[in-house]
């Protein structure tokens, strides 16, 4: 299940006989996934296979309710508020499912959101935030409230955000959806440029380039099992 | 990634005022709503506070008026014989050897500075109860046989009073006029009665002339007392000349328990002044023959209304600092319960727990101050107009005004810490589907 070199890469996420919220707790419901610095993932599932609720448990924004999560060899368990927090805000970026965005601020307001909590000067958030508010293409919506974007577009700022901050770990719920198709491409290959920018990426899609690219392909079941050994793995780039 | 601890992740305090001013104006409505709740609880802290004291004032400053305009000066111990000080005023309607006074007692007291007025009186002990008589036997006794005819008891007091007495007790007529000089000079059986008394003694106007027989005297109503500035109980009296009370009966005997006194009316602020000298000014030779007092029932009274007063104003007062806090604090709830998402997205981000809960104390802090100073505002005018409309002086106590707002900060943050600090321990991804955002 490891192709050749990737076994000598670090390991940045480690799953060890994880059950998530609302799984069952016993049998096929364990989960096991290990993902070493630089991967791209893709996860794959119908609707209710717990991809989402995946993406919140290595995002550190939920926990499991059994098994281990290693992150970066840190038992996550142990952590406290203040390590949680930290790792979140700078060096994990979660897009989710939904935009979760403040409504009545601009786009640029939510996109430099986390960089008021990494100490980073007002300048300097501005430009971040300016930078990835261009590379999803809504430069010029910056100022631009929430409420008066389309759906397409708050699901853009909310890419735009997890970009921001410039995390090492990213994490995708389903980046294309509601996107045009042309969209939907520029942001693939936006996020495979992160990727190769060396960022480790894991993505919840059913998009085939992104499942080209991706050095593991993980399929989840509708009730939230793991089939782990049903894993599909291509070859690592 | 290392694997070391990550840097921890900070929220700079201007960046925290920052973010509040900017969740404040983000939602112009819900801040609304927090100031006119807060403002509201604050009213009511700072309106029945300054009206409890308010009232307590005006209480206390009436007992205080009343208290410290009248003195009152005995002599335990009458003179008699020797002992006497009077001795020397055998004057027109003077009083004679057994007098417990000079007989310019008046006069040596006007002459204090403070006083406004000061009469001797004493109550008469008498063998029949005053009643009503036929106004054509003034002056004169009538026949003996005719005393066995009343009951013996039940009759208005009768009060021996100098004409500086009515001045001293502030006795004014609502029909007829007072006794004055002339009467007093030349003892004339004339009397006063005060409302109650005429009421119970069949009087109901001076048109018909008339007359009271005080133990077998005749004497004729010349006014009907309808005010008296000092003791209520003078309006259930009949107040006669203490010279022609002495004419008929004799000096007032101590023994029989009609002990003269003195009233002294005084100026507001001189009653200590008043006291110390009143003994002197009566007899520079013997002043420890006299006792000055200041009444001590309506001081009791007083003391003990205002006290009840008091524990009911701030009972309430307390029950409106409880209801404006439960107020306070619903409103905030209410404001911060929905922001459940927010503070979620906030911690998935990056925030800490007290990240969250500096933003909420700042942002409750300003909404509180605003909301604490405009009811503080709206409270004191609702004291002031309340005062002003039963002309009363309105009283607030400087720390109610400097602490409402305060107080009102600091139960909007508290509301808010506690309505924030669920939000902030249940797993980010959990709050934020309680209430979507976007």
């Amino acid at each position: 299940m490891t192709g050749p070199g990737r076994i000598d890469r670090p390991r940045v996420i480690e799953l060890r006989g994880v059950v998530l919220r609302g799984a069952r707790p016993r049998g096929a419901g364990l989960l096991d996934l290990t993902v070493t610095r630089g991967e791209l993932v893709t996860l794959t599932g119908p609707v209710g296979s717990g991809k989402s609720a995946l993406l919140h448990v290595i995002g550190l924004v939920d926990r499991p309710t059994a098994g281990r999560y290693l992150l970066n060899g840190l038992d996550t368990t142990k952590l406290g508020d203040r390590d949680r927090a930290a790792w979140r805000g700078r060096q994990i970026g979660l897009q989710f499912q939904r935009p979760q965005l403040l409504p009545q601020r601009s786009a640029l307001d939510n996109t430099a959101l986390p960089l008021r909590y990494v100490g980073l000067p007002r300048r300097q958030r501005r430009a971040a935030a300016l930078a990835a508010l261009d590379r999803v293409g809504l430069a010029d919506e910056a100022q631009v409230v929430i409420a008066h974007l389309s759906a397409a577009e708050r699901r853009l700022v909310a890419i735009a955000r997890a970009l921001a901050p410039g995390p090492s770990l990213l994490l995708f719920d389903d980046p294309t959806a509601s996107l045009h198709p042309a969209t939907a491409a520029r942001i693939i290959s936006l996020l495979l440029a992160v990727h190769r920018g060396g960022a480790t990426v894991l993505i919840a899609t059913d998009d085939q380039l992104a499942a080209a690219h991706s050095s593991q392909r993980v399929t989840l079941a509708r009730d939230a099992t793991w089939p782990a050994h049903d894993a599909e793995f291509s070859a690592p780039r | 990634m290392s694997r070391r601890a990550v840097k921890a992740t900070r929220l700079a305090p201007s960046d925290a005022l920052g973010e509040a001013v900017s969740s404040i104006i983000a939602r112009p409505g819900r801040a609304i709503l927090a100031c006119v709740g807060t403002s509201l609880g604050a009213t009511w802290f700072v309106a029945l506070l300054g009206l409890t004291s308010t009232a307590s004032a005006q209480v206390a400053a009436d007992f205080t008026t009343r208290l410290a305009t009248a003195l009152v000066v005995t002599r335990p111990q009458p003179g008699g014989g020797s002992r006497g000080v009077a001795t020397q005023g055998q004057q027109d309607g003077a009083p004679g050897p057994n007098y417990p006074y000079p007989a310019n007692v008046q006069q040596r007291l006007d002459a204090l500075p403070g006083v406004l007025a000061a009469g001797v009186f004493w109550q008469l002990t008498l063998g029949e109860p005053a009643r009503a008589a036929e106004p054509s036997l003034a002056g004169r006794r009538p026949a003996p046989g005719l005393a066995g005819d009343h009951p013996a008891a039940g009759g208005p007091p009768v009060i021996a009073a100098s004409p500086g007495f009515l001045a001293a007790a502030r006795v004014k007529v609502s029909a007829g006029r007072t006794f004055g000089t002339w009467d007093q000079a030349r003892a004339v059986p004339a009397c006063l009665v005060g409302e109650l008394a005429a009421k119970s003694l069949g009087i109901s106007g001076l048109r018909r002339r008339p007359a009271i027989l005080i133990n077998q005297v005749t004497c004729v109503v010349i006014g009907i007392i309808g005010h008296v500035g000092w003791r209520q109980s003078i309006l259930r009296s009949v107040l006669l000349p203490s010279s022609a009370a002495i004419a008929l009966w004799g000096p007032p005997d101590g023994l029989a328990g009609a002990r003269a006194a003195v009233l002294i009316r005084i100026r507001p602020g001189t009653a200590a002044v008043v006291a110390r000298e009143a003994p002197y000014a009566i007899s520079p030779a013997r002043p420890r023959q006299f006792l000055v007092s200041v009444p001590p029932a309506p001081l009791r009274l007083g003391e003990l209304v205002d006290a009840t007063l008091s524990a009911e104003f701030w009972l309430l007062a307390w029950l409106g600092l409880v209801i404006g806090g439960l107020a306070i604090a619903a409103v905030t709830m209410i404001g911060v319960l929905p922001r459940a998402a927010e503070f979620g997205l906030r911690r998935a981000v990056g925030a800490r727990r007290r990240h969250i809960a500096a933003q909420v104390v700042t942002e409750s802090a300003i909404l509180g101050l605003i909301g604490g100073l405009a009811g503080t505002s709206l409270g004191v005018a609702v004291v002031v107009i309340a005062a002003y409309w039963r002309n009363w002086a309105p009283v607030i106590e400087p720390k109610t005004v400097l602490y409402a707002p305060l107080v009102a900060a600091a139960a909007v943050v508290l509301a808010g810490l506690l309505a924030c600090v669920p939000c902030a321990w249940i797993a980010p991804a959990r709050t934020l589907n309680m209430f979507g955002i976007e």
